[in-house]
């Protein structure tokens, strides 16, 4: 079986994870196999959680057609830190202290987690997130997106992230007049 | 990496930009249309364009507009509104106005009308009880503003001695007629 030799620190989980014979075996689209803990991949991803609770785990590896290896590697890397540093009785609680607040902080490990990552692969991240059920890495990806928009003006906004101004002149002449008389208070 | 926000639904382009404050993610729809669309399909409803109501003395006579599309350069469109009866005599000026009603104040009877210029519906609001009407009108600082939260309408008045001296509530009739004004669009 071909196991992908990954971060230090994801492999030394692995590794425990497999002595207790308490992980999922996950296959990326290009055929790369990575193991995680079911606990954590099943406390962190609804999709994951549903396969484990349904028995749709394949143990020579759970097809996911639609990440990539490097996504995946990161998605399996994300859940093996997550299980580390965070036992889940304080997760539970923290859930719950800040149920109230519009979006829970990441916390200084996942900042750095996603800092290190380039464009292509934090957005590949947040797809795979997001076909995965995955709301905490979403939350953390979406945030680190939004970290890269602040005090940037649209056109520092469209170099930043190469997207196509596909406005004509008028148009956007339009929306900029709509702008200075708005008021906005939510 | 354009074609990446292609690929990224639009549900979750919207968790991104909803972390963003109001007003720099209103700006972003300047970005392009995807984008615009996303913003403008996940926003609270906008409320009913605002427009001005003025209400103007020159002369001795006293008119009401009603001023539209301010946006557009020297295209903007007014309308005078009709003044009912009792809105229009000598020592009237204007309070303040709030949701399309005037807030009138009556130097000579001594009271507030408070007017719908649409509906021609007027009520006149006597002054705070402690207060004689005339002179002590004069010296006196009045506001009328409208309280969400009631429902309520009220006429705060501050005489010129500082403490505020009495408070009027003449909330749901009045209420209700700024309903009534605001289903009535004015002409473009």
């Amino acid at each position: 079986m071909e196991v992908d030799k990954g971060k230090g620190e994801a492999e030394e989980t692995r590794k425990v994870a497999e002595a207790d014979r308490d992980t999922v075996t996950l296959k990326s689209s290009d055929g790369k196999l990575f193991e995680v803990s079911k606990e954590a991949a099943a406390r962190l991803s609804t999709v994951l959680a549903g396969m484990i609770a349904g028995g749709s785990i394949d143990d020579n590896g759970t097809d996911l057609k639609q990440i990539g290896s490097e996504a995946l590697e990161n998605v399996v890397d994300y859940c093996n830190k997550h299980a580390n540093s965070i036992p889940s009785a304080a997760l539970i609680s923290s859930s719950i202290s800040f149920n109230t607040a519009p979006f829970k902080e990441p916390e200084e490990w996942e900042r750095k987690f996603v800092d290190r990552l380039s464009h292509d692969a934090l957005f590949d991240l947040v797809e795979a997130a997001n076909f995965l059920g995955m709301e905490r890495l979403l939350d953390v990806t979406c945030h680190k997106i939004s970290e890269m928009m602040k005090g940037k003006s649209p056109d520092q906004i469209r170099e930043v992230f190469n997207i196509k101004n596909d406005y004509t002149k008028e148009e956007l002449e339009e929306i900029r007049q709509e702008l200075a008389w708005a008021f906005y208070d939510d | 990496m354009g074609d990446r926000w292609d690929r990224i639904p639009a549900d979750i382009l919207m968790e991104i930009l909803r972390r963003l404050p109001p007003s720099p993610r209103q700006h972003l729809r300047l970005i392009c249309r995807h984008w615009r669309s996303a913003i403008d399909d996940r926003s609270p409803a906008k409320q009913a364009r605002a427009v001005v109501l003025t209400f103007v003395t020159w002369r001795g006579r006293h008119r009401a507009y009603v001023l539209d599309d301010l946006t557009k350069h020297g295209a903007g469109s007014g309308r005078e509104l009709k003044l009912p009866r009792g809105a229009v005599g000598p020592g009237v000026s204007m309070v303040s106005t709030c949701n399309g009603l005037l807030c009138l104040r009556r130097c000579w009877d001594g009271d507030f009308l408070v007017v719908n210029p649409v509906t021609g519906e007027t009520l006149a609001v006597p002054p705070p009880s402690e207060s004689s009407p005339g002179a002590s009108m004069e010296l006196a600082l009045d506001s009328f503003a409208y309280h969400p939260e009631t429902g309520q309408y009220k006429i705060v008045r501050v005489p010129s001695s500082g403490a505020v001296k009495g408070v009027h509530a003449r909330g749901h009739v009045v209420a209700g007629r700024a309903g009534a004004r605001r289903d009535d669009e004015p002409p473009p």
